[in-house]
């Protein structure tokens, strides 16, 4: 299995420790298992967690895992590190790509890429090998190589930086894609070019988890599972068919399960 | 309720010691006796005077560093420095200064059309290009000159556009307890153009006190670049005084890494319209390491444009300062001037105090500053992180990242990466320090 998550529960720390009324839990008890190979499109209303989970599968600080475990290609990751986690081979293409000023983008991505080939113990790639292979995967994308002469995110459109996010994920080459609405913000056109590139990378031994608020993103990225996030639970599990009956009926049919 | 100010020993001690008298520079000995009265009268600023508010020199100047004469020199100590810093990548003329004296010995001085380099020590009798008087009303001056015993005085002639560099290396090696008086100055005359590089090396618990005096005529252009890589216990009182004539142009950027306490003073005066000035600094300081920058602008002539750019970055228990002014004389029109100065604390606590101010006496102008302070950027660290980067190298590249601005400006290939590389590594190193010591 390559990703299993186990009754997870999660609560957003609040900065001042002392603030107890603060503390808000996210995740509710949530559990999901997918394959090597398979798409899983989790759709949910606002507020739902969905967020939460991808940042927690990530490794972002600020959440308390209170009970559960995520078990990626077998092992606990809970305890890692954000970085040991990419190394592992997984990977979050976030909803608002951050803004990077002083940094190149091919800069940032040369160390990425050996920074996690140093943690698995690969040997560094050279500097021609590296430009090849950016070249390679930039070039499908339709990526010219003077974007990434340029800080990273910084002045890019919407369209741009999930454009980007794929080309990252082209060359890291990850086992697990979790992508956070990468819909968000992208019109039709800038839509299709991301989903193509998705696609493209689909193959037997990598799946991807796919967050989004709407159906219209799985018309270009078809998934084989959706499941419904209702206030921090998986409510509903199903095939593709059950994106077209939430397309049809809404989220209300599903909240009064949760 | 203020406490009274007690006088400094440091001060009591310059106020006692007799100016430098020496006989290769005797030429000089009337000007030393009249700015060492004149220091005697003013005494060293105070933490009240508002130039200096944020520069408890009371603090530093507590023992009685007397002016240095004759110092016992570690060659061995003196050569590993002068073979590792930064600006040593330059390719460059190289004038090197050893305990406040010009040794030939390690110095490198290339022959250009049109260029004249001497020392101060060299001149038998006062050079008529070469105006280095002090500021009557400036005491760090006055005292730099009581007791100047050397320096480097340049003339880069008419329409030369100078191929060659100068290095200018002001090292203390055996100076321990002592303090060290040095005045460049620089003459680029109309439609020159000159670069001019200065690193502060070595030091111990000592005062070395540097000014730079720049007069670059119409047409003309100077290009300065200091790095302050001195050790952990040093102390520099560095100035720049330039004058700048039309249509010219003065590019001056600082890196100040070395020192315990660092006093920057950098005052840029327009004679001409139409000319141009950016300064800028990057400082990268930990420990309890101290490093204040007063900077001034005068746009006293109208089509002037400059641009001062400050990236700090303090860690653990440094401290960080900016005061910097743009003063727009009546008449200066189109005046166009903007300053902005960045902290960025990396200790719980380190600290930085940064005062940007305009002021303004004529209409048509455009000017603008700005100032920050702040964390790391946890969204930013984390985007690194999720990527693969080890948190030690995203706040590595942070911070490189942060100062880069300051640095890209810089037109020498070799000293910009330098520079670059410098910062890059400037954390991973500081954390390797810390973990030895522990």
């Amino acid at each position: 299995m390559l990703l299993e998550v186990k009754d997870l529960r999660v609560q957003v720390r609040p900065e001042d420790e002392e603030a107890e009324g603060a503390v808000k839990e996210i995740l509710k008890g949530l559990s999901l298992a997918m394959n090597a190979g398979e798409v899983h499109a989790i759709m949910g209303p606002n507020g739902s967690g969905k967020s939460t989970l991808s940042h927690v599968l990530a490794g972002k600080p600020g959440y308390e895992v209170t009970a559960g475990e995520v078990l990626f290609d077998g092992e606990d990751i809970l305890e890692l590190e954000p970085e040991e986690r990419a190394a592992k081979g997984l990977f979050l293409a976030m909803q608002y790509p951050v803004e990077i000023p002083g940094v190149a983008y091919m800069q940032f991505l040369k160390v990425a890429v050996n920074a996690q080939r140093e943690l698995r113990g690969e040997e560094e790639l050279s500097t021609p090998d590296f430009m090849r292979l950016v070249r390679e995967k930039a070039q499908k994308l339709g990526i010219s190589m003077d974007m990434l002469k340029r800080p990273v995110n910084v002045g890019f459109s919407g369209g741009e930086k999930k454009r980007m996010e794929v080309l990252q994920m082209a060359v890291l080459e990850p086992k697990l894609c979790v992508l956070d609405e990468i819909d968000s913000g992208l019109d039709i056109d800038a839509l299709k070019v991301v989903a193509d590139g998705v696609n493209a990378l689909r193959d037997a031994s990598r799946g991807f988890l796919v967050i989004t608020h709407y159906q219209r993103l799985l018309n270009y990225i078809e998934p084989d599972f959706v499941h419904i996030m209702v206030n921090g639970r998986i409510v509903e599990s199903g095939g593709k068919e059950l994106a077209l009956k939430l397309e049809r009926e809404g989220y209300a049919a599903f909240q009064d399960a949760a | 309720m203020s406490k009274p100010i007690r006088r400094l020993a440091a001060e009591e001690t310059w106020r006692e010691a007799l100016p430098v008298r020496d006989a290769q520079t005797a030429w000089l000995d009337a000007a030393r006796a009249e700015a060492h009265a004149r220091f005697a009268e003013l005494g060293l600023p105070t933490p009240r005077t508002e130039n200096w508010r944020w520069s408890d020199i009371h603090r530093y100047l507590n023992a009685p560093y007397a002016p240095l004469a004759e110092a016992p020199l570690d060659n061995d100590v003196l050569q590993a420095l002068l073979q590792s810093h930064l600006l040593g990548v330059a390719d460059a003329s190289v004038m090197v200064f050893v305990n406040g004296r010009f040794s030939q010995q390690h110095s490198r001085i290339m022959e250009e059309e049109g260029v004249e380099i001497l020392a101060l020590s060299e001149a038998p009798v006062a050079i008529d290009w070469a105006d280095i008087a002090a500021d009557a009303d400036d005491a760090v001056d006055l005292l730099n000159m009581a007791h100047v015993t050397d320096g480097a005085l340049i003339r880069v002639r008419a329409g030369v556009d100078a191929s060659i560099p100068l290095l200018i290396v002001n090292v203390a090696a055996g100076a321990q307890g002592h303090s060290v008086a040095l005045r460049h100055f620089i003459r680029v005359e109309e439609g020159a153009h000159f670069t001019l590089f200065e690193a502060q090396l070595g030091g111990g618990d000592m005062v070395a006190s540097q000014i730079t005096r720049a007069i670059v005529h119409d047409d003309a252009s100077l290009t300065r670049v200091q790095v302050n890589e001195r050790d952990e216990a040093a102390i520099l009182l560095a100035a720049l005084k330039a004058e700048v004539g039309a249509h010219g142009a003065l590019h001056d950027t600082a890196l100040l890494t070395g020192g315990r306490y660092t006093r920057q003073n950098t005052q840029v005066a327009f004679t001409g319209d139409h000319a141009e000035a950016t300064a800028n600094a990057a400082y990268l300081l930990r420990g309890r390491q101290h490093a204040d920058t007063r900077l001034k602008v005068l746009h006293t002539q109208p089509h002037c444009t400059s641009r001062e750019t400050f990236r700090c970055v303090m860690d653990e228990h440094a401290r960080g300062a900016f005061q910097g002014l743009i003063h727009v004389f009546p008449g200066a029109a189109k005046t166009d001037g903007e300053m902005s100065a960045h902290g960025l604390l990396l200790g719980e606590d380190a600290e930085f105090d940064s005062k940007p101010e305009l002021e303004i006496y004529h209409d048509d102008v455009v000017c603008a500053h700005g100032s920050a302070v702040g964390a790391l950027d946890e969204q930013q660290l984390f985007y690194l992180r999720a990527r693969g980067v080890p948190e030690r190298t995203a706040r590595a590249m942070l911070v490189a990242a942060f100062v880069g601005e300051v640095f890209d400006a810089v037109d020498d290939e070799r000293v910009r990466e330098a520079l670059t590389a410098f910062a890059e590594r400037w954390l991973a190193d500081g954390t390797k320090a810390s973990g030895e010591a522990a």
